[in-house]
């Protein structure tokens, strides 16, 4: 059961070596990816289950001592989170086995898994270690697996959004490794746990190079997870790559990231140091301008995709406010927003991606009467974007519910009203689109009620992702729960 | 005769089994009602026999029924289920679909009436886990009346608007929506806690939407778009006041809380603020009323005839709620006369807020031209009465009930009437295609059943004697002169403006009335078709009702509202002394009517001799532009600063329109302008910051280090 951890990280890795080797037939590409995926799924249902019956555990590699080795930290969050992206990404996987053949050359596929297998192996990765250098190695594979997901269509748009991310995320690799070279001047350690332990200890002795070790580490992760004015690549990347790795990325690979920053603020330096330091201001105010003006730029975009990616922007703000207020209610409520926006906006770009697969229309204007040809489809855009707004019922509302409770007991009442505000403003850029399409004519034809023109494969994905949006909606506890467990060892 | 009585067959309407089937409903739809009003009544030579009845085993089954408490969620979600269903027949037949959807209404009608046993024991049905905070249902007096007058319109409604659908697009569209907005205001009304009754409230916002811009004009798209983000700010007060109240008092749930919230210091004005905002926008509260006179009038008639019977209701209900909860103490054997001071507060500024609301709904009222936006500004100004009801029961504390058992009379009777004229103006629209009053006339000999029908809602809203509103309007009166005995004399002027208002009211449907039915016959209206008689049956049915609460306005006072009032913290004896031996035809009242009427004649006259009828205003005085001003001016500033003109913005993407003129710009309002803003920030600032990219990182990084470093 303990080596569980070590067989899911490994098994996208292996499974990305294998896929080059197999017959250039698309249903044994197909075929193998789903096997593995449900492996995946399966075995990280076990390792979750197994976590949450017997408490949280730490895995050393090849026996050797924590300190010279690779550790990993299996806590019932990050059990949690391996499951959650274990089998969101099984759904977009199967979702992409059809929109892919509408969006790359039969040629690519391979390729196209191949890099998939890679960035899931970054990821579980990065979620499991409790080694900051092994976290680094993980982020450079996974910044650069993105990049060629990215730029996998050949197309102008995609090479200058991949070269512009590539170019933006090296920085941020970088910083983060100076920020690290300095913590390892003070402390002498790359395990996380002997690092907090040293670092309360010399917190008073180098105060400098910690400092300047927090700022680095923040403003690398800062534009790896796009908090607001660094988010400068996001919306180009995200909407010109392949809708299921919009999903891919948008949902879960900027979330990895601040799981990693959380990993830092509360585990390395621990809340004390970053309080006294005013870091928490500074996320803060970075996180509330997120807010409105990754809302204020999405009612400006004209394309649905683009608006969708500043959404996420504005979203992100969201979850470095719970982040940064540093209490427990407040990580708790920036970790549900994880959960919900990852499933919601999932949800979205993938409704968005089905709009291109079947009329090839990104533009907002052309989307009048759509919800008539593509009811299923636009039923999961129009609940998920509900949930943005924050309609009850469906998770968006639990995430402002916690993280207004959160702001309130900790006396941050103009927070609130940013968030408030934000969600009014995703009103404004939500709505027209839930109102076009499915209360104006189309132009050409007169809207009657069809079916979706989309292969089964693209309709069951969307559905079950809604369906989750809203059984958390209705029943948060589900998570919540989980991460309660998990708070002590954060605080 | 032959052939007259081949016409009158035809005049059924298209489809004649909808009409048989709906007409059998009508009539058990009445049984049942009389049924109930026996059932509540009494009578002694009948008890014997209800005794009988009841141990009978289908009087079992229904006495298991009724006392089920999951018959509260049964209520709530009929109609959903009702909604698939229809929507699924819809696609082969528009008959069958219709007459599904009356068979539904009226089982959700006659389920409601069976609520009334838990309605008297106050049931509360509870579900922990759901929403985290649980979500539980509760019914009592009050919101089973709701439920009944809300069923009771909907089935009336439902029926005439078989016929009236027919010309319009879409119409399985519109009754999903229809039957979805049914559900969401009956589980707003038997929501137990303010987090249940704001995911209905929610729910009720969208789904409402729908209908008013079920014409896809672009004149309904307007008004969708402001009622739609008017109701999604509302819902964000909502869930603000929600989130306070959870950190401030810890329960949401709707018991009395008087000394509790008083116990939280001065932030308990601010929720309360908010939750006023957040159903009064619903109310068509005076500030927040401006979406009302736009939305009610393009939406299709049945759905304004509910939009404006019911819906607004459910804000004013809201705020009924909320302010029970409270300003009513714990305790309802309290002596304690400190406990109801906040409610004294908070009612005075009510009452100002609903005689505002009066005044600014009758005067702009007597201005229109067209019928429905007529109709649509006296849901304000009646609204106005019902708000002025709460605060008089808030202002009078323990004395109150008065108050509540006006506004209470005044939110049943309003339904009625209002639904009623909506349909008369509805039926005239399907022959004529016309809703300009001066452009009537003489309609009378079209119409005759539907002028009797307008009629007698026409006396009804005007509060005449014999008919429902002088019923309702003469109990906030006497509320109001109670106010002024026990309470502060600056409400004398609130009392002459009442009266003024009630003149406005006889006056606008003295004009409502004359000029389309009375006078002479327009030539093009020589042939126009005739109404059809299910819809006349649908209307006769609520004109009925209206007949009887007039004639007998002691029986849902004394059945309903009263027993209503003794299941809050009022005091008994008074209303004993002044409620229940009330006398509605005292002289006193009747010469005051007599004044207001005359009073109404004479500004009738006045009206139409000096052109008082058509003053309008600069569209520069409206209360959407003076709100607008700061952001107006705001924008204008910073787009001076950029060395711009707004124009040259506004081709960006505007989903309102394709004008791109600047009096388009300035009649946009503010979803128009947020919109204008965002876009010009977008292309003035997106670009520019992905091009300084290497910068932000520079100065950001630079910024934060040395902060850090200056700090340590």
């Amino acid at each position: 059961m303990k080596q569980f951890p070590v067989l899911i990280v490994l098994l996208p890795l292996f499974s990305a070596l294998i896929i080059p080797l197999l017959p250039k037939k698309k249903r044994f590409l197909f075929g193998f990816v789903s096997v593995m995926f449900g492996l995946l799924f399966i075995l990280s249902i076990l390792s979750y289950l197994n976590v949450i019956n017997d408490g949280s555990f730490r895995y050393v590699f090849g026996n050797y001592l924590a300190m010279v080795g690779i550790e990993f930290l299996i806590d019932p969050l990050i059990a949690l989170l391996v499951l959650f992206v274990s089998g969101l990404s099984f759904l977009i996987i199967i979702y992409s086995f059809s929109d892919i053949q509408h969006e790359l050359k039969e040629h690519q596929y391979a390729y196209y898994y191949c890099l998939i297998m890679l960035l899931m192996f970054s990821m579980l990765g990065m979620l499991y270690t409790n080694d900051i250098f092994n976290t680094y190695v993980f982020m450079e594979i996974l910044s650069i697996v993105s990049t060629a997901i990215i730029s996998i269509k050949h197309k102008r748009s995609n090479f200058l959004a991949s070269f512009r991310y590539l170019m933006l995320s090296s920085i941020g690799s970088l910083t983060i490794l100076m920020g690290l070279a300095f913590l390892y001047m003070v402390t002498g350690q790359l395990n996380m746990d002997s690092m907090s332990l040293v670092i309360s200890n010399v917190w008073t002795l180098y105060p400098t190079n910690l400092v300047l070790a927090i700022g680095f580490i923040l403003i690398g992760l800062a534009i790896k997870s796009a908090m607001f004015p660094l988010h400068i690549w996001l919306p180009d990347a995200h909407s010109s790559a392949p809708s299921p790795s919009s999903a891919f990325l948008s949902s879960l690979v900027v979330k990895i990231y601040i799981v990693v920053l959380i990993k830092v603020i509360y585990r390395i330096f621990g809340i004390e140091i970053i309080a006294s330091l005013r870091i928490d201001d500074f996320i803060l105010i970075m996180a509330s301008l997120g807010m409105i003006f990754g809302s204020i730029f999405a009612i400006g975009q004209k394309d649905i995709k683009r608006l969708l990616a500043y959404s996420s922007v504005a979203q992100i703000g969201y979850i470095f406010l719970g982040i940064g207020l540093l209490t427990p209610l407040g990580l708790a409520a920036g970790l549900f927003h994880i959960f919900s926006h990852a499933l919601m906006k999932s949800a979205l770009f993938l409704s968005a991606g089905s709009i291109i697969f079947s009329t090839n229309k990104r533009k907002l204007i052309d989307l009048d009467g759509i919800g008539f040809k593509m009811p299923i489809t636009m039923i999961t855009f129009s609940i998920a974007a509900l949930g943005m707004i924050g309609i009850p019922g469906i998770s968006g509302f639990m995430s402002k519910i916690y993280l207004g409770l959160a702001l309130i007991a900790d006396k941050h009442p103009i927070f609130l009203s940013l968030i408030l505000l934000s969600s009014f403003l995703n009103a404004i850029y939500y709505m027209p689109i839930l109102i076009s399409s499915f209360l104006k004519e189309d132009v050409l034809v007169k809207n009657t009620l069809q079916k979706d023109p989309l292969p089964l494969t693209m309709i069951i994905p969307m559905v079950i992702i809604t369906l989750s949006v809203l059984l958390i909606g209705l029943y948060p506890q589900i998570i919540m729960d989980v991460i309660e467990l998990a708070l002590p060892y954060y605080f | 005769m032959v052939t007259s009585f081949f016409n009158e067959f035809k005049v059924w309407g298209r489809y004649r089994r909808f009409s048989i089937f709906s007409a059998i409903i009508f009539s058990l739809a009445f049984i049942a009602l009389g049924v109930f009003a026996l059932y509540l009544s009494q009578p002694p030579s009948l008890r014997c026999l209800l005794l009988g009845l009841q141990s009978s085993l289908l009087g079992q089954l229904l006495t298991h029924l009724s006392q089920n408490t999951l018959l509260k969620l049964i209520i709530i979600f009929i109609p959903v289920v009702g909604s698939f269903i229809q929507m699924i027949i819809g696609r082969f037949s528009d008959q069958r679909r219709d007459i599904s959807i009356v068979l539904w209404t009226f089982i959700s009608f006659i389920l409601g009436l069976f609520l009334y046993p838990q309605a008297v024991s106050q049931t509360t049905l509870n579900f922990k886990d759901i929403l985290f905070l649980g979500l539980s249902f509760r019914v009592d007096l009050l919101s089973y009346i709701m439920v009944i007058i809300t069923t009771l319109i909907w089935l009336f409604v439902m029926m005439y608007s078989h016929h009236y659908m027919l010309h319009e697009i879409h119409r399985n569209r519109f009754y999903f929506f229809l039957s979805l907005t049914l559900s969401s205001i009956l589980g707003t009304l038997l929501a137990g806690d303010l987090l249940t009754m704001f995911l209905f409230f929610e729910i009720m916002t969208l789904s409402s939407f729908m209908l008013v811009t079920h014409g896809e004009s672009a004149e309904s798209l307007f008004a969708g778009y402001q009622y739609l983000f008017i109701g999604v700010f509302g819902g964000i007060m909502i869930l603000l006041a929600i989130i306070l109240q959870i950190i401030t008092v810890g329960t949401l749930s709707f018991e009395p809380m008087a000394i509790r919230f008083e116990q939280i210091g001065l932030i308990r004005y601010f929720i309360i603020g908010l939750l006023f905002v957040g159903f009064g926008i619903k109310a068509g509260m005076a500030p927040v009323h401006v979406w009302l006179p736009r939305a009610h009038p393009v939406a299709p008639t049945p759905a304004s005839a509910l939009l404006s019977g019911i819906l607004i209701k459910i804000g004013a209900y809201g705020i009924l709620r909320v302010m029970i909860t409270y300003t009513f103490p714990e305790d309802p054997f309290l002596d304690l006369y400190s406990a109801w001071n906040f409610g004294e507060i908070i009612g005075y500024i009510m009452i100002w807020i609903g005689i505002i609301t009066m005044l600014i709904g009758v005067f702009l009222a007597l201005q229109q031209s067209n019928a429905k936006k007529m109709l649509a500004y006296h849901s304000i100004s009646q609204m106005g009465y019902i708000l002025l009801g709460i605060g008089i029961m808030a202002y009078l504390g323990k004395n109150g009930s008065i108050g509540f058992a006006g506004a209470l009379y005044h939110i049943v009777n309003h339904a009625l009437f209002k639904s009623l004229l909506f349909m008369v103006i509805g039926i005239i629209y399907l022959s004529i295609h016309e809703y300009d009053m001066y452009k009537m006339g003489g309609l009378y000999k079209r119409f005759p059943i539907t002028a009797i029908i307008a009629f007698i809602a026409c006396l009804g809203i005007a509060g005449i004697p014999l008919f429902n509103g002088f019923v309702s309007k003469s109990l906030i009166h006497h509320a109001l002169e109670k106010a002024i005995t026990y309470g502060h004399p600056s409400l004398l002027l609130v009392e002459w403006l009442f009266i003024l208002i009630s003149a406005g009211t006889v006056t606008s449907f003295i004009k409502f009335f004359s000029f389309i039915f009375l006078g002479k016959l327009k030539k093009e209206h020589m042939t126009c078709s005739q109404s059809i008689r299910i819809m006349e049956l649908a209307m006769a049915g609520i004109a009925l009702v209206i007949v009887l609460i007039g004639l007998n306005p002691h029986f849902v006072l004394d059945y309903l509202i009263v027993p209503a009032l003794s299941q809050s913290a009022f005091d008994v004896h008074f209303i004993e002394k002044y409620i229940l031996t009330m006398n509605f035809f005292a002289v006193k009242d009747l010469i005051l009517m007599g004044q207001i009427v005359i009073l109404g004649f004479v500004i009738f006259k006045l009206g139409v001799k000096y052109h008082l009828f058509h003053l309008h205003f600069s569209s520069s005085f409206t209360i959407e532009r003076i709100l607008m001003y700061p952001i107006n001016k705001a924008l204008q500033i910073y787009i001076q600063l950029r060395g711009k003109r707004l124009v040259d913005y506004w081709n960006a993407y505007n989903p309102y329109t394709d004008d791109k003129s600047m009096s388009a710009l300035k009649s946009q309002g503010f979803i128009g302008r947020v919109f204008t803003l965002s876009n010009l920030i977008t292309r003035l600032h997106e670009n520019n910051l992905i091009r300084n990219d290497a910068f932000i990182y520079v100065v950001l990084l630079t910024a934060i280090v040395s902060f850090l470093l200056l700090l340590i």
